[in-house]
């Protein structure tokens, strides 16, 4: 074992360099880096959204029915008197969430499903691929909808039902990525040493393909979330009274007339969200991609 | 040309194989009593043996196979089944929406494309320059926006500040052609705006792709002027790739007009769809899962088809 740790440690040391490199090119693009922040902000509201959030996301004030933005609420009320901008804070909760589960989802079997077909080949790959390109041939938001519909309305389901529309995407990158590396001489060399498939795969492999599979599926996380807002707009999604981006705009679109404010607040956090995730993806695709 | 169509043809047959059976899973496995929820009757009032009768009326008394295998048998011959809700054919129900479906689809990815076309090629043209920054920032905008989010912005604006265009709604175009165009012009807004964006990125990298050819620089070194050559060399050639990238765009619209149909109440295949799952109507969810996918799949093979007209290496793969 210890003439196969080796090249593992140098490689581990090589991985190290690509990371400050990576780090410093992803620096230099102009809008990556706030993104960053701004997504960190998202993350810190989202956890600590108790502390943030000025008054709780449910209680009705019957003072203040459809009241526009004041010092008392921020982004106004909506038809019960419900604060809006706490709706909004408490409504990041089940965004990430429902992202970082759809992306967890998409990743782990688009990279099972990927290693698979590009490491057995032959029947597998085909059989496999052909049950992807299936998955393609609906159309994501459609396929969505009729998922959660299958599954009942809740943050994990939604989850489930956003993130396995994803697999097939993820799953061709990282076939992709695995005939191209299957190839390569270090491969070949640790089957001659004769690893078994799993350690061959799992240690060799599963490294190479890793990266383009991770940007891919940071890209992922802001459609997730533009699916989530739309299933739970169209009442579909995470049902009420749990506070989501999407729910608030079906409340904000049916009193739009009266209220404007609870449709802007709501759209603006989800464009504002999936705006700062595709630039810190992209801030990530270059710095890989250019020299 | 036809061996190439033809091998495409026969790949697909097992791909719409499989899209049928994942849809009859996923219809099969959706909670709550089909019987129960379409024959009217409440749970509390009706006995065992109404409800076993009402079961084998709709046919849900059989195995999941049997009824996938003479759902299939119904499909090669046109039959899709009948709506729970409607009680008309589901195919009648799907095909008497599609048209406008397709009419607002059609009218966005055109739309999709004359504005990504515009933006990709002055990005590209202008390309790290102020211009190309700015717009590279604006088509990222044009991605992160929800089109629910947009539909609604332009209700507001448009239709209850400006007074410009009726909110929604939706007139046969025999019935009143201007009123008809006038209640689309929201709803392909809205689904455009996102593919738009994406296609003006594309664009733009096929058209800087373009530039950096060994033809564009020959034809500059020729002496022939910089808009001649973009003309003419340039567009034309960035144009070839662009094809593949506006078919993939056509189930994103397909998803987009869902949502721009529910903001507007246009009376396409999408509210069809959003109505028939909160009805629990599974023929109607089964069969605009099957046809639509279908809709997917043979755009994408019409894409690749003109594709490899227009580039004749890609039928040599």
């Amino acid at each position: 074992m210890s003439e196969i740790a080796a090249p593992v440690a140098a490689a581990a040391l090589v991985d190290d360099v690509d990371r400050h490199r990576l780090w410093r090119r992803f620096r230099r693009s102009r809008l990556a880096l706030p993104s960053l922040i701004v997504l960190a902000v998202l993350v810190v509201v989202a956890v600590f959204a108790p502390l943030v959030a000025p008054h709780d996301p449910n209680a009705q004030d019957y003072d203040a029915l459809l009241a526009p933005p004041s010092s008392s609420h921020w982004f106004g009320t909506d038809s019960i008197g419900r604060d809006i901008f706490s709706r909004v804070v408490f409504g990041s909760r089940a965004s990430l969430l429902v992202g970082a589960g759809a992306v967890l989802v998409a990743f782990v079997g688009g990279l099972v499903i990927g290693l698979a077909a590009g490491y057995l080949g032959r029947w597998a790959d085909e059989a496999l691929m052909r049950v992807m390109d299936a998955g393609q041939a609906f159309p994501g938001l459609i396929l969505s909808f009729a998922l959660t519909a299958a599954l009942g309305p809740s943050i994990t389901t939604v989850a489930f039902g956003v993130g396995i529309v994803a697999v097939p995407t993820v799953a061709r990158v990282v076939r992709g990525q695995v005939l191209v590396v299957r190839e390569l001489d270090y491969v070949s060399a640790a089957r001659v040493l004769g690893l078994r498939d799993t350690v061959l795969v799992v240690r060799h492999i599963f490294p190479n393909v890793v990266g383009p599979a991770i940007i891919q599926g940071i890209i992922l996380m802001s459609s997730a979330i533009l699916t989530e807002a739309a299933l739970s707009f169209l009442g579909l999604g995470i049902q009420p009274p749990t506070p989501s981006w999407g729910a608030l705009m079906r409340d904000g679109y049916n009193s739009l007339a009266d209220a404007p404010w609870i449709s802007m607040s709501a759209g603006a956090a989800i464009f504002l969200s999936v705006l700062a995730i595709n630039f810190v993806g992209e801030g990530l695709r270059e710095s890989v991609v250019d020299p | 040309m036809l061996r190439f169509i033809g091998r495409r043809i026969v790949a697909l047959i097992p791909v719409v194989i499989i899209v049928t059976a994942l849809s009859f899973m996923l219809v099969t496995v959706m909670p709550g009593d089909a019987a129960l929820a379409n024959s009217g009757i409440q749970q509390n009032g009706v006995s065992d043996a109404a409800l076993a009768q009402a079961r084998a009326e709709l046919g849900l008394d059989k195995p999941p196979l049997q009824r996938y295998l003479s759902w299939l048998g119904g499909l090669l011959h046109g039959d899709l089944g009948t709506s729970f809700r409607l009680n008309t054919p589901v195919s009648h129900a799907v095909f008497s929406r599609l048209p406008i479906t397709l009419e607002v689809g059609l009218l966005a990815i055109l739309l999709a494309l004359v504005i990504g076309g515009i933006l990709g090629v002055v990005m590209a043209l202008r390309a790290n320059k102020t211009t190309d920054v700015l717009l590279t920032v604006v088509s990222f905008g044009g991605i992160a926006i929800p089109p629910f989010w947009l539909g609604a912005l332009l209700v507001f604006v448009v239709s209850l500040t400006w007074g410009l265009l009726p909110p929604s709604g939706y007139v046969a175009f025999a019935d009143d052609p201007v009123k008809h165009l006038q209640l689309l012009v929201l709803p392909v807004i809205t689904v455009a705006v996102a593919p738009a964006a994406i296609l003006a990125r594309q664009i733009r990298g096929a058209v800087l792709d373009a530039l950096g050819q060994e033809y564009t620089v020959a034809a500059r070194a020729r002496g022939a002027n910089r808009r001649r050559v973009v003309l003419h060399h340039v567009l034309k050639n960035a144009s070839v790739p662009v094809i593949s990238a506006a078919g993939l765009q056509v189930g994103g619209v397909v998803g987009g007009a869902i949502l721009a149909e529910t903001i507007f109440t246009v009376p396409g295949v999408g509210l069809l769809l959003v109505d028939s799952i909160s009805g629990r109507d599974y023929p109607v969810i089964l069969g605009l899962l099957v046809v639509l996918s279908s809709l997917v799949l043979v755009i994408n093979l019409i894409t690749d088809i003109v594709y490899a007209v227009v580039d004749p290496r890609i039928r040599y793969e």
